[in-house]
């Protein structure tokens, strides 16, 4: 794919296939246009040239709502919840339109006991069924983030796109939501894509790595061979690749 | 305090009911054009609180559902009920055509076109003088009969009658708008409101819902519009002039945005400010243009806001 | 047949410069504070009362109270905006959206207040008086004035954005507001000179405009919905597209009353919504 913005070459023949079930980290310098790369995925940005395929089908042009009801989920950088609604229906609005009960008028949210089950269980998976009552605003930064992926799972992607989620974590809420992460890409009902800084993070959780580099991929493979890689080492502790 | 709501909703009710008995037009009169009001301002505030969407142009729909209310009740046999439900009908289907153009834009661009809309419909009613009479308006709409199996026509002249047809006519609309805002569409709606990308990203075709909420909220506008044709017997350009269109703003703002009832408790208000501003003074327009200074400066939750704020703790806390 | 049209055409084009200084200040006001100031056609209306009453009323020179009523016009909007807007910068624009609407209704009843209902005019000062003959018919020379202003307005303003000091720290304040607080520059009162500035511009269309506009309590409410109809066609904070949008709705306006006087809105109306469906970001305005 490309994408550019002005002059600015953000995404420059990017062609990447994401296998499911493999814990992919996207990881590169900053301006490697890793979110960039996001945005075109999950439909923020239509690409300049390319085409994108999910489970066999062309989503190129598809409008983000329509990719997330195909099974195509995501998280942001900078949290973006539902900040005045309590935990509980921001976890309940994706939930509703993946059961396609979203455009019922006339019963009570909760009237539907199948509802209540999935909120209940993904507050749980979260750890943050104390705080379902409370305005998702009132929550702590990791809670938020916590909440980000929750709402992200409530629609039951096959796939989902987590850009930097430990972003602003401390240690405990770092370690919480990388258990969750990895209980959830064992358990294989979702495959998760990161796009991550934390060196940490995305050694101790991927299956393969890829690096991108001023909107290309400069490297892919596993995290040891990776690591054992001159160009990645290079770019990251100094010294541009030609 | 679910009682002290309970106790709130009981008085309000049996003062409603009991109005006609003081024999008073006056206050027959003032408490069916309070209803309407309060109707037109929940219809709007379906569109501002619950999904974001601020509009200027909603007299556009309240003078679609008077004018269609008075063609019926004036050149057709129908009687009082579905003319009214006519009016309001030809005001939903206005808003989904508006709405069409409107929804596709952020907030500031939908706001500037509800206005420009609103009022097309104004120079509508102007110019299109062998429907809508220009100038003067539709005159002489009859009040019609409302038509009951088992008593047929009942002529409803007395206003002790119609008020309680208005009233009817409210509570229905007001259940109705209650449903929807506490179903699943109206959550979605507010996850609109608060984050409109993340309502996409949770697979929420969101211009869709917004066009459901603007042809609702037009419906009901509409619906409000449409029980003053019978009432006052005339309908002029005016009922779709941007000025109108601040009534339902102030008075949602007056009352509260983000509370079920404030466009009700602000309906009440605007008229008690209205008779407190015409008495001082012809430019009532200054008037409530500086209450709606004031309001948007200092207090944005409106009354009802301020009572959940301040008053209903305190409240509570003392009655345990 | 030709000569109708093209002088209608003419008429037109004056009157889309009344509505370009109105577009234009509303532009550029959106396009920098990000504020749609509703109240945009109240002071254009209040350019022209007060510039009448200098003229009229004061016996002041007919240029005197060209140049009076505008610069007061801009002391009226920097109020607003010091005052006013500024404290809601920072919350939702729902509430910038009320409080501009709420100035509508301000302005209105001040200006019945102050003046009373009547509808008033001025004469024309004395050289541009009269009329020259254009294509076989009389065309009054102070239209020709307002057309060839109309050009020199938007040449001043390009120059003023796009080659000026001024002109670069107003669009670098534009694009990103705590960059441009970081190096020193004094957003806030930036913002207020050219919300001044802005006011100024829809002072003077108003002002201009005595002569040969009635001046009215109603005037308000045609200039915004026509310079938001501007908006919609040129494309929201795009000067270029305003100033076009504003030529294309004063011609739309002069042909329609020509040819169907009773819904000669009509047409605007339909060029918005056939614009909306087909470019809806404006004919210059960027996707």
């Amino acid at each position: 794919m490309h994408k550019s913005f002005g002059e600015v070459r953000a995404v420059d023949g990017v062609d990447l296939e994401l296998k499911e079930g493999v814990l992919t980290a996207i990881i590169g310098p900053n301006g490697a246009g890793k979110t960039t790369f996001i945005n075109l995925l999950s439909g923020n940005f239509l690409p300049d040239a390319g085409r994108i395929f999910f489970q066999g089908e062309e989503i190129t042009r598809l409008p983000v709502h329509q990719r997330v009801r195909r099974g195509l989920g995501r998280s942001f950088q900078i949290t973006n919840v539902f900040p005045q609604l309590a935990v509980h229906q921001n976890v309940q609005i994706p939930l509703l339109s993946h059961l396609g009960a979203a455009w019922r008028f006339w019963r009570a949210v909760d009237v539907n006991g199948e509802i209540r089950r999935r909120t209940e269980m993904i507050l749980a998976e979260t750890g943050l069924e104390e705080k379902a009552n409370l305005p998702a605003a009132t929550l702590s930064h990791g809670d938020q983030r916590l909440l980000e992926v929750g709402i992200a799972l409530a629609a039951e992607p096959r796939l989902i796109l987590l850009d930097e989620p430990t972003a602003g974590m401390n240690p405990a809420e770092r370690a919480r939501i990388l258990k969750l992460i990895s209980d959830l890409s064992a358990a294989g009902r979702t495959t998760f894509v990161l796009v991550e800084h934390d060196m940490d993070v995305v050694f101790s959780l991927a299956h393969e790595i890829v690096v991108l580099h001023q909107g290309r991929i400069l490297a892919r493979g596993t995290p040891s061979a990776i690591r054992g890689d001159a160009r990645v080492r290079e770019i990251y502790l100094g010294g541009e690749v030609a | 305090m679910r009682a002290l709501r309970w106790t709130f909703c009981l008085a309000a009710a049996i003062l409603l009911l009991c109005i006609p008995l003081t024999g008073e037009r006056f206050y027959m009169y003032l408490a069916i054009q309070v209803l309407i009001l309060a109707l037109f301002a929940m219809g709007f505030n379906l569109l501002f609180g619950y999904t974001g969407l601020l509009s200027f142009g909603h007299a556009g729909f309240y003078a679609a559902g008077a004018y269609a209310t008075g063609l019926l009740l004036m050149r057709t046999p129908l009687s009082l009920l579905p003319s009214i439900l006519g009016g309001a009908l030809v005001a939903g289907g206005l808003g989904v055509v508006i709405g069409f153009f409107c929804v596709r834009h952020t907030r500031i661009y939908f706001a500037m076109l509800t206005l420009a809309f609103g009022m097309m419909v104004y120079a509508l009613a102007f110019d299109w003088k062998s429907v809508t009479g220009g100038d003067d308006g539709l005159i002489g709409i009859p009040r019609g009969s409302l038509w009951i199996p088992g008593m047929g026509a009942v002529k409803m002249n007395a206003l002790w009658a119609y008020y309680y047809l208005v009233l009817a006519i409210t509570a229905a609309g007001l259940g109705m708008i209650h449903r929807v805002v506490h179903s699943p569409f109206g959550l979605v709606l507010q996850g609109i409101r608060e984050n409109e990308n993340r309502a996409a990203f949770a697979g929420v075709p969101v211009r869709r819902y917004r066009l459901a909420a603007f042809a609702l909220s037009s419906f009901i506008s509409g619906l409000a519009g449409a029980m003053v044709a019978p009432l006052e017997n005339t309908v002029a350009p005016t009922a779709a002039h941007w000025t109108k269109s601040a009534a339902p703003v102030l008075a949602t703002l007056l009352g509260g945005i983000h509370t079920f009832a404030g466009p009700m408790v602000g309906a009440f208000l605007f008229y008690v400010i209205q008779e407190f501003i015409e008495r001082m003074t012809e430019f009532w327009l200054l008037g409530f243009g500086l209450v709606l200074l004031v309001l948007v400066l200092g207090f944005r939750g409106g009354v009802v806001g301020y009572y959940e704020a301040r008053i209903r703790p305190a409240l509570c806390r003392r009655l345990g | 047949m030709l000569e109708q049209l093209l002088y209608q055409g003419m008429i037109g084009l004056s009157l889309a410069m009344f509505l370009w200084l109105v577009a234009a200040g509303l532009t550029l006001i959106f396009g920098v504070l990000g504020v749609l100031n509703f109240a945009h056609g109240s002071l254009y209306m209040l350019g022209a009362y007060l510039s009448y009453s200098a003229v009229r009323i004061l016996g002041m020179d007919f240029w005197v109270g060209l140049a009076v009523g505008p610069l007061l016009v801009a002391l009226v909007g920097g109020l607003m905006e010091r005052l006013f807007i500024r404290r809601v910068y920072h919350i939702d624009e729902a509430y910038q959206l009320l409080l501009t609407f709420a100035f509508i209704l301000i302005f209105a009843d001040l200006v019945k207040w102050g003046w009373g209902p009547v509808y008033q005019s001025a004469p024309v000062p004395g050289f541009l008086a009269g009329a020259i003959s254009i294509l076989g018919r009389p065309f009054p020379v102070y239209n020709l004035f307002v057309i060839a202003l109309g050009p020199l307005v938007g040449l001043g303003l390009w120059l003023l954005l796009e080659k000026s000091w001024w002109g670069r720290t107003i669009r670098a304040a534009a694009a990103d507001r705590e960059m441009a607080a970081a190096i020193g520059v004094n957003v806030p009162g930036l913002f207020t000179g050219v919300f001044m500035f802005g006011s100024w511009l829809g002072g003077v269309g108003g002002a201009l405009g005595i002569p040969i506009r009635t001046v009215s309590p109603g005037m308000a409410e045609d200039y915004i919905i026509q310079a938001f109809a501007v908006a919609v066609i040129g494309g929201l904070g795009n000067l270029k597209g305003a100033f076009f949008g504003s030529i294309l709705i004063g011609l739309v306006n002069a042909y329609g009353h020509l040819y169907a006087p009773v819904f000669e809105l009509a047409f605007m109306y339909i060029l918005m919504a056939a614009i909306l469906l087909v470019r809806p970001q404006g004919l210059f305005g960027a996707s």
